[in-house]
């Protein structure tokens, strides 16, 4: 995958998650609902602009999403989504600079920057976790499930009494968080990290409702795809 | 322009910091008028594979109970106007909006934190809001 062949890919799926966000929002008061009805049409527009590979177009678009985005930060006082809100910011201030750098040696920094932070949104969380007692001996998850205010259902919250079956989804979370990196060793291995991270996020959506990560994430992974490829002979001298 | 630097620097620099502890968990709970305090926004008993694929695309009802109970936990730490405004004001378009409502009434929220202590899990109520009015639609 080319750097603009990852660019229009990323803004393909991020048109589609914002496309998602902004729905959610079409039966909310006046004022939201005008915010992300901006959103919806602009998003659309990237769409087709990717689509049809209109790249001076897209460039226009994705600052006119950039400044209705920080209308949107203002009016939640923050992101509505957390962590998801915080990855959409960071793919749709990235595809900004990339197409309104003239520099290639900028476009790269910036997708560089991504692939390194979705990485990392595995790889520190996967720390924190380990770092944690209640995670080890998955105490964490029980509570999580028992009286956190994340459980979907009322039925999910008997899982909580699952105490082996909690300890291996604990060690499982953890072990794949932390190990995601490696993933870059071989192409291979990490199409097969990264549809298991799409699953992950599937699962949490089923389980916690986190529906918006499982489409924001995906906007992010041709960023990793790019970076595997373009870094492959550096990244081959690391590992071996 | 600053205020909006402050909060975009956090989406550029994010800490992925996904829940490294299991602090204690917010719910909001209301009362009308002489009623009972109930909880705002009950979960459901189970929710079907189909409902489950059909959140992935539309979950607008829980992302917003998210928000709420983000504001919430803002609230608790930092009070603020705008996250007693935010739940203020959606639990009174969800009261206008339901038959709860026949006539002018007041309403009052209130903040609830469960926690673990030991084996036993506690409930806390760690703020009561001022009572204010709803009309029915």
């Amino acid at each position: 995958m080319n750097l603009e062949s990852c660019i229009r890919f990323t803004e393909i799926f991020l048109a589609i998650a914002f496309m998602q966000q902004s729905i959610e929002h079409f039966s909310s008061i006046k004022q939201e609902r005008r915010l992300f009805v901006t959103k919806f049409i602009y998003s659309t527009a990237l769409l087709v602009a990717a689509l049809i590979s209109a790249t001076t177009l897209s460039k226009w678009i994705l600052l006119i999403l950039f400044i209705n985005r920080l209308f949107i930060l203002k009016y939640f006082q923050g992101p509505y989504n957390g962590g998801s809100d915080s990855m959409s910011i960071l793919i749709l201030s990235v595809l900004c600079m990339s197409r309104f750098s003239t520099e290639l040696e900028w476009q790269v920094y910036a997708f560089g920057y991504l692939a390194l932070q979705l990485l990392m949104s595995y790889f520190i969380a996967g720390s924190v976790k380990i770092m944690n007692p209640d995670w080890r001996n998955g105490k964490a998850l029980q509570d999580l499930f028992e009286f956190s205010a994340y459980p979907s259902s009322e039925s999910l919250r008997k899982l909580s009494s699952q105490a082996t079956l909690l300890l291996i989804l604990s060690w499982a979370v953890i072990l794949f968080e932390l190990l995601f990196p490696l993933a870059l060793i071989h192409q291979t291995s990490l199409v097969i990290a990264l549809l298991l991270a799409f699953c992950f996020h599937l699962g949490m959506s089923f389980i916690f409702g986190f529906n918006r990560f499982v489409w924001t994430w995906l906007a992010a992974y041709p960023a990793i795809l790019w970076f595997h490829q373009h870094y492959s002979s550096v990244l081959g001298m690391i590992w071996h | 322009m600053l205020q909006i630097l402050k909060l975009l620097i956090p989406a550029l620099i994010p800490s992925w910091r996904f829940f490294y502890e299991i602090a204690p968990s917010p719910r909001i709970e209301y009362i009308v008028s002489n009623g009972n305090w109930q909880e705002f926004r009950p979960r459901s008993q189970s929710v079907s594979v189909i409902e489950s694929i059909k959140n992935i695309f539309y979950n607008a009802y829980w992302n917003e109970y998210l928000y709420l109970i983000n504001c919430a936990e803002k609230y608790i730490i930092t009070p603020s106007p705008h996250c007693y405004r935010e739940i203020k004001e959606r639990i009174e378009r969800e009261l206008q909006n339901s038959a709860e409502i026949k006539e002018t009434s007041k309403f009052q929220f209130r903040l609830v934190f469960v926690h673990r202590d030991k084996t036993e899990l506690n409930r806390e109520v760690l703020f009561t809001s001022e009572l204010h009015e709803v009309k029915p639609k």
